[in-house]
This record gives C-alpha cells, structure tokens and sequence, in this order.
C-alpha cells in the first residue's frame, strides 16, 4: 500500500490557501458581511435605528452562536440572542402602546439600558467568536470554506 | 415593563461578558499548550526534515515508509513533558484502524511539527 504525498495532509486540509488567508476570508465573510445592513444604515443616515440595533443583536448573536463549536458558546450564545430577541418584542410592544410604562426613553421609545447592552453585546460576540475562528484557522489550520477551492 | 426590558438587556449583556472571558481564557490555553509543542519538537524539527525528505524523494509514501514517519513523529510527541489529555489525544490516534484514519492523524502529527504545508509544496 502506498500514498501520494498530498494525501497525506488529510481530508479538509487544503494548502491553497494560507492560514491568515482562511482567517481573513472568515473574518470578513461570516463576521462582517452580516452586518452590512447596519453599515450602510449609517452610510445612507449617519445614524442607527435603536430598532434595527436590536434586532441586529439578536439575529446576529444567534446565527453567529449556531456555528460555535463549543457545547457552552453555542448554547451562551443563542440564550443571549434569545434574549435580544425578547427585548426587540417587548420594545415594538412598548412602542406601539400596548405596554404601559412612564420611563425615560430614547428618541425612538427605546429603553437606554438595552440600547447600551446592545452594543455591548455585539461587540462581545464579535470577540467571542473572532477568537474562536482564530482557534479554528490560525491555530489548528482548518479552512473556513471549499467554496472558493481550485 | 421597562424594568423587565433592562432586566433582560443586563442579563443578556452578563451572558456574552461571560462568553469573552470563557473564549479569552480558552485561547490562553490554547496558545500556551502551542508553544509547549513548539518548544518541545524545536531539537527534533531538522531531523523529521531530513527523515521526509528521503521518504517523499520518489513523490510516493510506502507502507514501510509511512510507518517509518509515523513512529519518528509518535516518538518526539509521545514526550514526559505532554500532559495526560495530549498523551490521551496521541493513544486515541493511534487506535485509528482505518488507512484514512491514521492518514489525518500522520497529517494531524506533520502539522504539529510545522512539516505539512510543506509536504503538498
């Protein structure tokens, strides 16, 4: 029995492409492209919709938290999301009148704190998951996708 | 109702807080147990050289060869220094009955030793 040198880097494991390279494409395929909606909100309005924050937040945590692969991220992650997407209910309720409440809200009826918390937590996943792709690419040398393969 | 919102908001906030400190703690880990290789195949990385070079000089890996390689890679990383969940790892690998299996743990052990992208070069 006899192997080709090529085979024996392994199923999944392309050279084409280097590990920074995968990386990159990574980084700007699955975690910035997603955003897009919000980058060109501020393009177009030079500000950011307290709505369209949340539910960014909420639908960016959990598709980002649904390709972890770490039992605890995966499962953190889409309870945050969860969470978010609560929040972004609660907050169209209250904006529409069907909530009560006499508390200090932002411009567009949105309660500070989430809005504050938003932001935090987009940032948060965005490091969360940055790191775990710099695991997954740099460190144990996986490509991101085959999509672009010769 | 507001309370509720910034309830949720705040917990929501805690949980990822709790995901960066989990994810940067992880990746310390990570980062540490690399270097450990490193430093630990440093001495060994010329002579695998020399060792792929004469096994890969026809372009074709046989039975004797692949053997040859595995067992020089098993025997740098099968080290005292490696803690009980990396020598778990490398007695896990080579349960490997399949020829696939064994094939991405030799490729597996090649990269650890910074020789893979070079054996497709």
């Amino acid at each position: 029995m006899s192997v080709q040198r090529g085979d024996l880097l392994g199923r999944g494991q392309r050279v084409g492409r280097g590990r920074y390279q995968e990386f990159g494409i990574c980084v700007l395929l699955h975690m910035l492209l997603p955003l897009a909606p919000l980058m060109f909100e501020y393009v177009l309005t030079r500000s950011i919709d307290d709505n369209s924050l949340l539910l960014v937040t909420s639908m960016y945590t959990m598709a980002i938290g649904a390709t972890s692969d770490h039992k605890f991220l995966f499962v953190l992650m889409l309870l945050v999301g969860f969470g978010f997407s609560i929040v972004y209910a609660l907050q169209i309720g209250n904006n529409i009148g069907l909530l009560a409440g006499g508390a200090e809200l932002t411009s567009t009826g949105v309660i500070p704190e989430s809005i504050t918390a938003a932001k935090g937590v987009l940032i948060g996943v965005f490091i969360v998951h940055f790191v775990e792709r710099f695991n997954r690419h740099i460190l144990e040398r996986q490509p991101y996708s085959n999509v672009f393969a010769k | 109702m507001e309370s509720l919102i910034a309830s949720i908001s705040l917990l929501s906030l805690m949980g990822a807080g709790i995901g960066v400190i989990f994810s940067l703690t992880r990746l310390t880990h990570r980062l540490s147990a690399e270097k450990h290789y490193v430093d630990l195949l440093r001495d060994r990385h010329d002579q695998l050289k020399l060792l792929l070079d004469k096994v890969t000089a026809d372009d074709v890996i046989d039975h004797e060869e692949w053997h040859q390689l595995q067992r020089a890679l098993v025997e740098v990383l099968d080290d005292k220094k490696l803690s009980d969940s990396e020598r778990q790892l490398i007695l896990e690998s080579l349960r490997q009955s399949s020829a696939i299996g064994r094939q991405r743990y030799t490729a597996k052990l090649l990269q650890r030793v910074g020789l893979g992208e070079r054996l497709a070069a």
